[in-house]
Parts: C-alpha cells; sequence; structure tokens
C-alpha cells in the first residue's frame, strides 16, 4: 500500500481565470454594450497581474506545506491565456458578424414545427377603445382598417414530432377575447409549460389606441391614431401612428418612423432607428447600437448608465455608438455627460455643455455661437471650431497640454505654465462665455473657413406619405 | 480509472462535486431560461464560474492523506 503523501498543489490561476471570464462573458450576455473591445485592449493586463498573484499565493502556500516551489511559468498558465484572449477575440468578431443573433430559437431538433390559423370573430370596436393583445411567445402585427372593428387572424405554431400531436396542441391552445366598456382584451391559453407560439396579425379601427405584448417575438404597428404602448423582446417597427408611442424592449432592435406624437422607448436591446417624429423622444436604457434618430421636433433625452443626453429643442439629427456620438442641426441647448466617445456637435445653436472622458470632443460652429459652451474632457483633445467674426468671451485651461489658436489678439493670452497651458480673454463685445477645460489633451481652437450664411432649418415639412423605411 | 474516485482527501472530495455541481447549474438554467426574459445562451456562463469556484476551492483545500499518483 502506497503511503498517504500531500501531492503537489493544483494553482488557483485556472480557477480564478475561469470565474473571471465567466464574469464577463455574463455581463456581455446580460448588459449588452457594457464591454466592448477596446476594455479588452485596455485592461488585459490585469491578466498579468492575476497570474502573478495566484503564483506568488502558490508558492507561499508550497513553503508552508513544506513542499518545494513550482515552477513560477507553467506552460498550461501560458496556454490557457492565450485561450482566453482568443476566446474573447473571436467573441467579439462573432457579434460584430451577428449582430442579430436570436438565441431564443433552437432546441427544435427533433421536432417539426407546424402553423395553425383561425380567424376570430370580428368585435365591435368604439372610437377611443383600447384593444389589448398579448402573447407569451408570438409576433404580432397590427394594422388600420376602415370599418369600425377589430378582425384578428390568430395563428398558432407548434412544435411537434407529427402533425396529429401537433394538431391535439393546437386544439387545446385556445385564445380568449374579453370584452368590457373600456376595451377588448386579447389573451391565449397556452398548456402548462408548452412552448406554443401564438402569433396574431390584427385589422384594427384606427382610432383606438393599443396594448401590445409578446414575451418572445416582433411586433409590428402602423397605422393606430390613439396611443400605443409595446412590449417585445425582438424587432419592433411602428410607422405612422398618431398619438404618443412607448416601446418596452428586452432584445432587438426598434425602427419607429411618422409618430405624431411623443415616443418613449425603454429597456435594453441592440439598434434603433427613431425617425420623423413630431414630439419628443425619450430613450432609457442600454441600447448596443447604433442608434439613431432623425428629425424629433421636440428634442430628445437619453439615458443609459454610460451617457446622459438632453436636447431641448427640435433636433435634426444624432447618431450614436458604443465609442462615437454624432449630433447636429438644433436650434435649442444640448447637455452631454458620457465617456469613451469621441464626440462631433455641428449647428448647434443653444448653449452647449458637455463632459466626457478618454476620447475626443470637437464642436462645430458655421455661424458665431450666442449661447455659452462648456466643455469638460478628461483625457481627451477639445477641437473648437468657429467662423470669424466670432465674439466671445474664453477660459479655457489644458493640464499636462497645450493650447493652439487660430484666433490672436491682444486680449487673448496664452500662458504655458509648467505643466498646464491656459487661455484668457475676450474677443469682440458681447459675445457668449466659452469655458474649456482639458486633461491630457490639446485644446484646439480653429477658425471655420469662410461659408456661405447657412439657411434656418426649413419648418417642418408635412408628414410624408411613407416613413423613411417601413 | 480517475485517482480521485478512490481518494478520501479533501481536494478529491471536492473534485468529486465537479459533475453534480454542474448538473444541477445547467438543470436550474435551462428552467431560469424557459421562465424568464433571460435565455440559457446569456446565462451559460454561469457554468465557467461554477467551474471556476470549484477548481479554486479544490486548490485551496488541503491534500492531506492523499492516496494515488
Amino acid at each position: 500500500m502506497t503511503p498517504p503523501y500531500a501531492r503537489r498543489r493544483s494553482s488557483i490561476f485556472g480557477g480564478l481565470l475561469l470565474i473571471l471570464v465567466g464574469f464577463l462573458f455574463l455581463i456581455h450576455n446580460l448588459a449588452p454594450g457594457l464591454l466592448h473591445l477596446g476594455h479588452v485592449v485596455r485592461y488585459w493586463p490585469v491578466l498579468l497581474i492575476l497570474w502573478g498573484l495566484a503564483r506568488l499565493w502558490d508558492y507561499s502556500a508550497a513553503r508552508r506545506s513544506g513542499q518545494s516551489a513550482p515552477r513560477t511559468v507553467s506552460g498550461t498558465d501560458l496556454l490557457l491565456i492565450l485561450l482566453v484572449l482568443v476566446g474573447v477575440a473571436a467573441l467579439v468578431a462573432y457579434d460584430r458578424i451577428h449582430h442579430n443573433m436570436d438565441w431564443q430559437r433552437g432546441f427544435n431538433l427533433f421536432t417539426n414545427s407546424y402553423s395553425f390559423t383561425t380567424t376570430l370573430p370580428t368585435e365591435p370596436v368604439e372610437p377611443s377603445m383600447r384593444i389589448k393583445l398579448s402573447t407569451p411567445r408570438g409576433d404580432i402585427n397590427v394594422h388600420p382598417q376602415s370599418s369600425s372593428g377589430l378582425s384578428v387572424v390568430v395563428t398558432k405554431t407548434v412544435h411537434a414530432p407529427s402533425r396529429n400531436e401537433a394538431q391535439k396542441i393546437a386544439d387545446a391552445t385556445t385564445v380568449s377575447v374579453q370584452r368590457s366598456a373600456a376595451g377588448v382584451e386579447i389573451n391565449p391559453r397556452i398548456r402548462e409549460g408548452g412552448s406554443e407560439a401564438v402569433s396574431y396579425d390584427a385589422s384594427v379601427f384606427p382610432k383606438t389606441s393599443l396594448l401590445a405584448s409578446t414575451g418572445h417575438g416582433e411586433v409590428h404597428v402602423t397605422g393606430i391614431q390613439g396611443e400605443i404602448s409595446l412590449d417585445a423582446a425582438g424587432h419592433v417597427d411602428v410607422s405612422q401612428t398618431g398619438s404618443n408611442a412607448t416601446v418596452n424592449l428586452r432584445r432587438g432592435d426598434a425602427h419607429i418612423h411618422g409618430i405624431d406624437g411623443n415616443v418613449t422607448v425603454n429597456g435594453r436591446g441592440e439598434q434603433l432607428d427613431i425617425g420623423e417624429i413630431r414630439g419628443r423622444v425619450s430613450i432609457n436604457g442600454e441600447f448596443y447600437g447604433p442608434i439613431r434618430v432623425l428629425r424629433a421636433d421636440k428634442g430628445v433625452s437619453f439615458n443609459s448608465r454610460r451617457t446622459s443626453l438632453a436636447v431641448s429643442a427640435p433636433l435634426g439629427r444624432l447618431d450614436m455608438d458604443s465609442s462615437r456620438l454624432v449630433l447636429s442641426d438644433t436650434p435649442g441647448n444640448v447637455s452631454l455627460e458620457t465617456r469613451e466617445k469621441d464626440i462631433h456637435f455641428e449647428n448647434v445653436q443653444g448653449a452647449v455643455q458637455i463632459f466626457n472622458r478618454n476620447g475626443t470632443v470637437e464642436v462645430r460652429y458655421s455661424l458665431p455661437p450666442r449661447h455659452n459652451i462648456d466643455i469638460t474632457n478628461h483625457a481627451g483633445n477639445i477641437n473648437l471650431v468657429l467662423p470669424s467674426g466670432s465674439a466671445f468671451s474664453i477660459t479655457a485651461v489644458a493640464r499636462s497640454g497645450e493650447i493652439s489658436s487660430d484666433f490672436r489678439a491682444p486680449s487673448l493670452k496664452v500662458v504655458n505654465q509648467s505643466s498646464s497651458s491656459v487661455l484668457n480673454g475676450t474677443l469682440g463685445s458681447g459675445g457668449p462665455k466659452i469655458s474649456l477645460n482639458t486633461t491630457y489633451g490639446t485644446i484646439h481652437i480653429r477658425r471655420a473657413p469662410p461659408a456661405p450664411p447657412v439657411p434656418p432649418p426649413p419648418p417642418p415639412s408635412p408628414k410624408p406619405a411613407t416613413g423613411i423605411r417601413n | 480509472m480517475s485517482s480521485w474516485r478512490n481518494c478520501n482527501c479533501q481536494q478529491c472530495r471536492i473534485r468529486g462535486l465537479m459533475g453534480p455541481a454542474l448538473l444541477i447549474t445547467i438543470g436550474v438554467l435551462f428552467l431560469i431560461g424557459e421562465y424568464s426574459a433571460y435565455s440559457f445562451g446569456q446565462l451559460a456562463p454561469i457554468i465557467l464560474i461554477v467551474i471556476g469556484v470549484i477548481l479554486v476551492a479544490k486548490a485551496l483545500a488541503s491534500s492531506e492523506g492523499h492516496v494515488g499518483p
């Protein structure tokens, strides 16, 4: 019999690495947009530190138990680190390619999918009634009809090994229609634990309001005049509606065009494409991007963990992704607080307030600014482009950086101190206050090339017959 | 035959937990995937975390009384 002896300890590094990678992937999955390639590039040396600490611990543990010290650099550890880096890079690359990948489908290897379509009897509805369509799984499609009724075509999709079994399951899946004075409510009854999808294709009297909710699936709504509120996990498409629209997204994209009211988008997901909005656009949540807003007549507010943006007046264009934010054409005030983004503002006529870190900030004016500009950046440049003939009073401070200015006047002085550069003074009279602050970056104040005067933004054009994208 | 099966030291006992713990985790994740807004695919990294925790616990445990190679 072999005498009991203490075998050599395994290193704690492998385990720690797996925990770290697991958490990273979990964050990646549950909070899309919080992690991106930049983080991997920036923070990979943390792996080396972790490796060193683990080795230190292994060494002291071995000494304590009286064994010989383990080798410092083991091939297994190196291989592990390499594998993790390759894995993370592959994941990021895969994400880029399969942006709209759908995790929910799948696991249908041994069954076929069968669809059964039934038409519900047409319900009479009054104007201002509320129509509620819900399903735990399935798509919802709503379009207007001229008569004052509600007709719904129900499609049940069943996964089963054979048509007979599918038919049984479909027969057991019923759809209930409940009427009240306030409106009509349509709900499916699905067997316990069933994964059947119940989709609706509804023709609705347009003067009603609509509530549509699906646990897994897409929602398409067009032509409704009342308020709409949608819950979806998948693609959402809303166009040509007459009142406020609220979209709660759990994943997927949203295309929202031609809304005569306010638009609110909450939750998390990927791409947002919003345009031709008569009201205000509010976006709250974590959206992976790209996010685009074209023409929001009452301004925009955007709030995520990383970014808060408020535009007080009609906005021409907003383009945003994880590393970039471009905003142009608004007569209103803009305030923005974010980090790790390159920011570009063009033709903002109101006051500008920007806080950023680790990215550049560029603000361009084609007309002399009339309201205050306040930009604070950290570890990044600030570029301010002003037309000749601008009047302003300026305070610019670049800590551990430099200031260069195309505007030269006796009343403008650049003072270079040991580690910082300061510009103070006024140009012309009656101009707004400009305050620029950065650390570890350069402030460029440039003169815009002379350009023909920009015409004022055109008045809101009449609503086009179709959205930019349907 | 794996050496940890016929050894009674702490390290090998924890090593024996790996299989059951993974089975339980995967089962629970499938359930959560079915009944919540999160899908199994989104939660799968929890499996890595569980493996990591067990490996660390194993590395931290004493191997006194280890039998076998």
